[in-house]
């Protein structure tokens, strides 16, 4: 017969198997969240040992900082192409190499291989391609051109397309997953009751993998909201500080312009859209999910 | 004000105490600064014969100084070292393990890459940390906004008598740092290269405005030296160099004069029709029209152009002595390069400008008192001291690392042409000094927005415009 437990064991059992990842969870999240929550309302400087105490004035700031609107304008910006082009291209990838082409492995490691790289080299990487290597290669075929990453159009689609590079395998990987994961049972079901190959995947497939579209766009709609290393490589926010991106933004506010105070608080405003936004993607992705 | 007050009392007190601590310990360099004259003392401080030798070298080497240097003992005592000279990393690498041999101690020197961090965030980030590095090498503004708070008290080393009191940052009569080097910047020219395609001797002397700059370079360009210049992209070059000389010529290049920077805060000024910024960005517009990357401004690269220059590619190239960096492979030792002043149609009348050029103590280094405890503290003077006094650390300032020293007490001419030119100007007393209170973000902003003159997507009416947004919008 199992009896109700006290509050003392079930403590105890949650201890034993949650307790170090609470622990880690409030060191390394929760506790650096709550105290710059607090930062948001002092004028610190990021070094001094005073911080003065100011009130919302550093959320009035921010509402009025055209530079930090306008880079988070920006940063939709490269989150919505980014987020369409990745997941589609990784997509299709991912429909690619499960199908029935030679050297699978092959490709499936090879589209996977640019997420192993580190965004800080991979922009140093890219910044020699668009710098050098494509202009070297447009002026012999006798193109006349200049470095992408000198035009302001030009450095915000060169973080595209490196964006796009890196997360595509990634994003790949798990479209992979969800693909195999659909039972053979349902797929040959199918094929006697004369679906074509097209309508297998539209009508089969895809409603039973919507768990993977949640899982990907989440990821990719995250990662480009605090894109960082990459946009500091690339294009360093340039030229003349077009493609500031929100993180750099916050980063420059907060260390540069030693003003930690508002730089906080620009984070904050950062992480709520970001919050709200894949929350709700989250959310809706959820709601379209079948089970078979 | 009150509360102002009390924090610098509070401060006082603090370094008081820090210093009253290291008087305690054992520390050599207390010791050594109390026998000042007597160099006996000094020598038997010495721990090793090794150590006693250097000692006796350096005390001959220090003419005119009474100061003999000999090292302390730190045996396990563990500082690290901020370097913000990125291109001095190794040479400074070897040096802090030829210290650390003769005093026992470890000294771990980092350095950031200048490309993508400044030193303030660096330093910010370490001091967030918890973790500031014994010894910071920082921008003169940088130090100066934290030394009060952060630093110790550097005003009894011996270093302070021979230069360190006119080149350290000092706050309240305290000298706060050493001045790690003196750097000037300016126009590089490669007298062999332009002598090559004029056929007359080149005297930078003699360029003496923008006419004859702009003279000059038509020969250049009608010799077949099509594009003579190299302008670079990188916003410290641009605006925490170029433009900075705007506001610190402003009385002529010899003496600063804050008016301009009060008006800029105030929202008063009008940059666009004051003459040097005039003067300066007629000449600037001449650099540009010249330029060698000027199909694509924003993609030169400097260690093309220092390569350029040093193979005599191009003639003249706006930069500053550190550039040497760039140089040193491709440089054959024939060439005469050197630094002259930015050549400006002068309306002011002030004979100086033309003549000066900017040079100024561009790294200062001061010793933490925050995260580092008393014995760090004196094992970070004692190699600062080493630098400045032995022959070993002078040789590392000098040859190693081809730095023009801040002090007098150091007589070795320096090693590359470009040190050596800075070297003359300030042997002639025509150094004008850069100002170190900007905004610490000045460089960034205004940089961008020079980047965008630079490109032609601005004309200057608008560039004076947003450069005096930028500072109106400032919080004093």
């Amino acid at each position: 017969m199992q009896r109700e437990k006290t509050f003392g064991q079930k403590l105890r059992l949650y201890l034993m198997f949650a307790g170090p990842a609470t622990f880690a969870f409030l060191a390394v999240v929760i506790i650096p969240f709550l105290y710059g929550a607090f930062l948001t309302f002092t004028s610190w400087d990021g070094i001094s040992n005073a911080k003065p105490f100011v009130g919302l004035e550093n959320y009035i700031a921010v509402m009025k900082d055209t530079d930090f609107w306008k880079s988070l304008w920006l940063t939709i910006r490269y989150m919505v192409i980014s987020v369409i082009l990745v997941n589609a291209i990784a997509f299709m990838l991912a429909l690619l190499v499960t199908g029935k082409i030679r050297g699978k492995n092959f490709f499936r490691a090879g589209f996977f291989i640019p997420n192993l790289i580190g965004g800080i080299i991979l922009g140093y990487i890219w910044q020699f391609v668009f710098d050098k290597a494509l202009v070297f290669i447009l002026n012999q075929i006798g193109i006349d051109s200049i470095s992408m990453l000198s035009t302001e159009v030009g450095a915000f689609w060169a973080l595209v397309i490196v964006t796009v590079w890196q997360y595509s395998g990634y994003m790949m990987l798990i479209y992979i997953a969800g693909l195999t994961g659909v039972s053979t049972d349902l797929l040959e079901a199918g094929k006697i009751d004369g679906c074509t190959d097209h309508q297998t995947t539209r009508y089969i497939v895809l409603p039973l993998m919507t768990q993977s579209f949640t899982i990907c766009l989440f990821l990719t709609i995250t990662r480009c909201f605090m894109v960082y290393d990459l946009n500091l490589s690339l294009t360093a926010g340039g030229p003349y500080g077009s493609t500031t991106l929100a993180a750099m933004s916050v980063y420059e506010k907060a260390f540069a312009a030693k003003q930690y105070g508002q730089g906080q608080t620009e984070a904050v405003v950062l992480f709520i859209i970001t919050a709200i936004v894949a929350v709700a993607q989250a959310k809706m992705g959820k709601s379209k999910e079948v089970e078979a | 004000m009150k509360r102002k007050m009390v924090s610098v009392l509070l401060t006082a007190v603090m370094a008081a105490s820090v210093l009253a601590g290291c008087g305690n310990s054992e520390s050599a360099d207390t010791a050594a600064t109390d026998a000042k004259s007597a160099d006996s003392a000094a020598v038997a401080e010495s721990t090793s014969a090794e150590a006693a030798e250097t000692a006796n070298t350096a005390a001959t080497q220090a003419a005119g100084g009474s100061y003999s240097y000999a090292a302390g003992s730190y045996d396990g005592v563990k500082i690290t070292m901020l370097n913000t000279k990125s291109e001095i990393q190794d040479q400074l690498e070897a040096a802090a393990e030829k210290w650390g041999e003769l005093t026992g101690a470890t000294l771990d020197v980092y350095t950031i890459s200048s490309d993508a961090e400044s030193p303030a965030e660096e330093i910010a980030t370490k001091y967030a940390a918890g973790d500031a590095p014994t010894l910071i090498m920082g921008d003169p503004q940088d130090v100066y906004s934290i030394c009060k708070e952060k630093g110790v008290d550097l005003s009894d080393q011996p270093w302070v008598s021979v230069g360190g009191s006119q080149y350290g940052i000092t706050n309240n009569d305290k000298v706060y740092s050493f001045p790690f080097c003196i750097e000037g910047r300016g126009l590089i020219y490669n007298a062999s290269a332009i002598e090559k395609v004029t056929g007359t001797a080149f005297d930078p002397s003699t360029i003496k405005s923008m006419d004859d700059f702009t003279a000059l370079l038509d020969k250049l360009v009608a010799g077949g030296m099509q594009y003579p210049i190299s302008v670079n992209c990188e916003d410290w070059s641009l605006a925490g160099h170029y433009m900075t000389q705007v506001y610190e010529m402003q009385n002529g290049a010899t003496s600063l004069s804050n008016d301009l920077i009060d008006q800029l805060y105030a929202g008063t000024a009008d940059l666009n029709s004051n003459p040097v910024f005039t003067e300066m960005f007629d000449t600037f517009d001449v650099l540009k029209k010249y330029n060698i990357n000027q199909k694509d401004p924003m993609s030169a690269d400097r260690d093309e152009s220092g390569t350029d220059l040093a193979e005599g590619t191009i003639a003249f190239w706006f930069d500053g002595c550190w550039a040497w960096d760039t140089m040193q492979d491709s440089y054959d030792n024939s060439s005469n390069i050197g630094i002259m002043p930015i050549p400006v149609n002068d309306t002011t009348g002030n004979a100086n400008i033309g003549s000066y050029i900017c040079g100024s103590p561009t790294k200062q280094v001061m010793i933490d008192k925050e995260d580092s405890d008393e014995k760090q503290q004196a094992a970070a003077k004692d190699f600062l001291n080493w630098l400045v006094f032995s022959q070993d650390g002078q040789n590392v300032l000098v040859n190693e690392c081809s730095l023009v020293p801040a002090f007098t007490n150091i007589t070795a001419e320096a090693t590359n042409p470009l040190a050596k030119s800075v070297q003359q100007y300030s042997a002639a007393g025509k150094l004008f000094p850069g100002y170190i209170n900007y905004p610490s973000d000045h460089w960034q902003k205004v940089g961008a927005i020079m980047q965008q003159y630079l490109a032609g997507k601005i004309d200057r009416a608008e560039f004076a415009k947003e450069v005096q947004a930028y500072w109106s919008a400032l919080k004093k």
